[in-house]
């Protein structure tokens, strides 16, 4: 849902995770359309998502282990 | 150029469901979120795309989502920052007001939150023990049949019995607070002891932290273990935090002990009051070898905490069943036959309460809470007037656009800003101020509860959590309490008729009305807080002016002990004493010495009465008690108590003779109810006065031994060569300061045996001002409330008064013009202030016999709530609102007519 990604966006552009810019006004003008407003990933959002993921490796890693060990026994 | 939006219905109304999302979000974030949904919108809705509707349905409530939640993030940060930053503007550019409403409000929640500290501390916290709500105190009860049972002490045997027997209670241990006499380290003293069972360690979680607590060893094997362990305190100041205090001794009434291990820092025991720790076995040497063996040698009390899943009242039917097995298993003493004997279990929290002291508490924390009350009415009546000289600027702002629900926020931020600056000096003020009221109330209150268990270390008094959070809530409540009603008010107010009409002229609409109710709460509490605090003062003054029976002006008194261990070297006690006695009596200043209890001093006796000649049908389980003391010759003389009848002790009163005694009247009243009790005898269960008996040679008026206000006793005076007593107070009239001679006293004893302290030197006048410590703090402190809240009171009248006097000055200027005479308008205005105040006076007097009945059990000398209290403090009060009403209202009869009208 689209309002999800806009407060989500919101939140990581307060933690300064994304940049967001306006579109220069003349090209959406040229193309007779809106402003359209692109979000870069910022280099502590970088880090932050690199964390996020080995976060996710590990528990993911966890989980198997202990799913497998389960099995075994 | 504007972008080429396609035009089918469903873009146009997605757009137009777009716009309608927009107004919730802050207008400062409205067009860069309008944007960006544009231009998803637009990327939903390009040619390539095909969207069905339902994913239409979805971009629009995302799009709502998204709005409300800007609007929320927005109310959070920016508005609330805006308010409390307007707040403080309106604060700042009315520094009178704020900084008096501020110190009013710091001073009360100061006093409330430092008062709250002392209730967590001694009633909410959990004591620092593991699973302390489990611990659980057992008593043993005696009584007669189908009287009342009331709680005594355990005996060692009595004690093993139930441990043995009961399942449902572990770690049942004995602890007993005793003083001995410490030496070998300095000069003699007196320090605080506790004997205990091993396992009360484990049962209160404490290790030692050097050496080890007492184990198994220490249990009771009929043999005396002469072992140790100190407190923290008294390793660092006796023992230097000497590394190897382990295995060194400590010699303590005479008796060397090993010290076996030391005890962390800040425990002292259940009691409150122990350096040092003995097991009960020490007891064999400590007092005698059968110690422990008699059934009916009770001096301890018993805690324990409850095996895991057994519920209190499973306990208590075990214990109660061995309770009712008491009397037939250890037969009483001959002449006690006929007791009964139960036991109880009640929870450690309740059963360490004093019940004096918590009233004393409660009744503080009431009129401080009544006083913050009183504070916030006043608060919230100058709120009201200002908010209507601000109606002008609600008006603006509604008519500018502000919603009415923004400008009660707005308000209310603004009262709960002062609110938080006021609660935010008053925490401080707490934080200072706990210290200082923690030392008063140990003072005050005691600290000492029921079973001899502490219940409040002052030590420990701080601003914690819970006592954190109370102070933000109160805060909170405060600010709005008192914004609430200036909120709804400005939340009233019709910018067209606010805004056309002149200023002056302004009827507020929640004016007079609101402000008059807001008095009659400050009177009505007010008159509460009065009201109690004039009935403690009389009762106070009853306490003072109780005939004590002696003369308590330049009297020195002083408490010493020898030891069993004098005893077995070969030293008398009564020789010692009469030595003793001789030598003071030399000394220059003394005018008469005696020995004997000393008045709230001690040391205390009370003995069962066996027998009477007076009343043959007396028994010992009539439970009569006699409150003994053995005294030397000339006692009454010495402490000028009148002789009524017969003589006082005399010098020949010795054990060659006789055995005689002195009663006081109650006494002889009580033991002998007819003819004269001279000549007749009467049995005590001490060596040598059973059998023969004690022969009445005098009665004497009643002493005031305790502290004031305990009802009247039984007692009794014998001569101290006839019962010799190893402890004493000494009770010395001097004809100058009896503070001067107190280091000459101490010098005599010390000349005569450097073993023995000499403790408690004081005057009988500080000694008396220390018993009286706790009604006379609880009276001085309700008395300030008192004070205080007449003043607030008497500002909130001037204060409304003053303000319609200016709002209606056109008015009355008109009526003045109209002929009005001068007398008439001050009356209207002073009818105002008087028709609030009765009905405040008429609330507060059904509101004061009721709150003052709590009082009941701290009055001394007068029943409660009386129609002459009353009376006086509603007279009090209304003569003091009659006050604050007459300036407003002298101001209202100077009005000259012309310039009221020129003004407007």
């Amino acid at each position: 849902m689209p309002g999800t990604v806009y407060t989500t966006l919101r939140r990581l552009e307060a933690r300064r995770f994304v940049e967001g810019r306006w579109e220069d006004a003349a090209i959406a003008e040229a193309e007779r359309r809106p402003r359209r407003r692109y979000y870069t990933l910022t280099p502590q959002g970088a880090s932050a998502l690199e964390e996020a993921g080995e976060r996710l490796t590990a528990l993911a890693r966890g989980v198997r282990r202990a799913v497998s060990g389960a099995s075994d026994r | 150029m504007t972008p080429a939006w396609p035009t089918d219905l469903a873009t146009r109304w997605s757009r137009r469901a777009l716009g309608l999302a927009s107004r919730l979000v802050p207008a400062a974030s409205r067009t860069e979120w309008r944007h960006e949904w544009d231009a998803e919108l637009w990327h939903l809705r390009r040619p390539s795309a095909s969207s069905g509707p339902l994913r239409l349905v979805v971009f629009v409530l995302g799009a709502f989502w998204h709005a409300l939640w800007e609007r929320k993030e927005g109310w959070r940060l920016e508005s609330v920052r805006q308010d409390v930053r307007y707040g403080l503007r309106t604060l700042v550019r009315s520094p009178g007001f704020a900084a008096s409403a501020a110190l009013m409000l710091a001073l009360s929640i100061g006093a409330s939150t430092a008062l709250f500290s002392v209730i967590e501390a001694s009633l909410l916290a959990t004591p620092p023990f593991p699973q302390a709500d489990r611990l659980v105190v057992v008593d043993t009860l005696f009584g007669m049949p189908g009287g009342p049972m009331g709680p005594s002490e355990w005996s060692y045997r009595r004690f093993q019995a139930l441990r043995d027997d009961v399942q449902s209670i572990e770690d049942l241990s004995g602890y007993e607070l005793r003083t001995m006499t410490l030496t070998e380290m300095g000069s003699p003293e007196v320090i605080g002891v506790e004997t205990v069972s091993p396992s009360i360690f484990p049962l209160l979680g404490v290790q030692a932290a050097r050496g080890r607590v007492f184990g198994r060893a220490e249990e009771d094997d009929g043999t005396a273990d002469l072992v140790a362990v100190v407190g923290h305190a008294f390793w660092r100041t006796r023992l230097g935090s000497a590394p190897d205090v382990v295995g060194r001794t400590v010699t303590l009434d005479q008796l060397r002990f090993q010290i076996v291990g030391v005890l962390p820092e800040g425990f002292e025991g259940l009691t409150g009051g122990a350096d040092a720790w003995i097991p009960f076995s020490a007891l064999r040497e400590v007092e005698n070898p059968g110690a422990l063996d008699d059934a009916w040698n009770q001096y301890f009390s018993v805690v324990g905490r409850l095996a895991p899943g057994v519920s209190i009242e499973t306990a208590r039917s075990e214990v109660e069943t061995f309770g009712a097995t008491i009397t037939t298993r250890f037969p009483a003493p001959v002449g006690a036959t006929r007791i009964v004997a139960s036991a109880g279990v009640v929870p450690y929290r309740e059963a360490r309460m004093n019940p004096l002291a918590r009233t004393s508490m409660l009744a503080l924390f009431a009129a401080v809470v009544l006083v913050l009350l009183i504070a916030t009415a006043n608060l919230a009546g100058l709120l009201l007037a200002r908010g209507a000289s601000r109606q002008r600027e609600a008006a603006i702002r509604v008519s500018l656009g502000a919603g009415r629900s923004r400008l009660v926020r707005q308000l209310l931020t603004e009262s709960l800003t002062l609110a938080a600056v006021g609660g935010g000096l008053g925490l401080v003020a707490a934080w200072f101020g706990v210290g200082v009221l923690g030392a008063w109330l140990g003072d005050a209150i005691g600290t000492s509860g029921g079973r001899g268990l502490e219940y409040l270390d002052p030590d420990v008094l701080s601003i914690n959590w819970r006592v954190l959070v109370f102070a933000i809530v109160l805060t909170g409540g405060v600010g709005i309490a008192f914004g609430l009603l200036p909120a709804w008010q400005a939340a009233r107010t019709d910018p067209n008729a606010s805004l056309k009409s002149d200023r002056r002229t302004v009827v507020g609409s929640a004016g007079p009305g609101g402000r008059g109710g807001l008095i009659v709460v400050q009177v009505a509490v007010a008159l509460v807080l009065l009201a109690g605090a004039s009935l403690m003062m009389r009762s106070l003054a009853n306490m003072q002016r109780v005939d004590l029976g002696y003369d308590p002006d330049n009297l020195l008194t002083a408490i010493y002990s020898l030891t069993p261990a004098d005893e077995q070297a070969g030293i008398d006690s009564g020789t010692f004493h009469g030595e003793f006695l001789e030598r003071v009596r030399g000394l220059a200043g003394v005018v008469g010495v005696t020995l004997g209890e000393v008045p709230m001093g001690g040391p205390t006796r009370q003995t069962l009465v066996m027998g009477s000649e007076g009343r043959p049908e007396l028994n010992p389980a009539m439970h009569v008690r006699i409150r003994m003391q053995a005294v030397a010759d000339g006692h009454f003389g010495v402490l000028g108590t009148r002789v009524v009848m017969g003589r006082d002790i005399e010098f020949a009163d010795d054990d060659r003779v006789d055995r005689v005694i002195v009663l006081n009247e109650t006494a002889a009243a009580e033991l002998f109810p007819e003819g004269s009790p001279l000549g007749r005898r009467i049995q005590l269960p001490w060596p040598g006065y059973l059998g023969m008996g004690a022969t009445v040679v005098g009665v004497v008026a009643d002493q005031q031994l305790g502290e004031p206000g305990r009802p009247r006793e039984l007692q009794g005076f014998v001569p101290f060569r006839q019962a010799p007593q190893l402890d004493s107070g000494l009770l010395v009239r001097t004809d100058g300061r009896p503070g001067d001679l107190a280091a000459q006293v101490r010098a005599t004893l010390a000349d005569l045996n450097p073993n023995i302290a000499l403790t408690s030197v004081m005057s009988m006048r500080d000694r008396a001002a220390g018993v009286t410590a706790r009604p006379r703090i609880v009276t001085m402190l309700l008395g300030v409330f008192g004070a205080v809240s007449l003043f607030l009171v008497a500002a909130g009248l001037y204060g409304t008064i003053a303000f319609a006097v200016a709002r209606r000055t056109r008015e009355l200027g008109l009526r003045a013009s109209l002929g009005a005479d001068r007398l008439s308008l001050a009356m209207l205005v002073l009818r105002q202030g008087i028709g609030v105040t009765l009905a405040g006076i008429l609330v507060g007097v059904v509101g004061a016999t009721w709150a003052t009945r709590y009082l009941q059990g701290l009055l001394f000398g007068t029943d409660g709530l009386d129609p002459a209290v009353l009376i006086g403090v509603s007279v009090l009060l209304f003569g003091v609102a009659l006050l604050a009403a007459y300036i407003p209202a002298r101001r209202a009869m100077r009005i000259d007519p012309m310039v009221a009208l020129r003004a407007e």
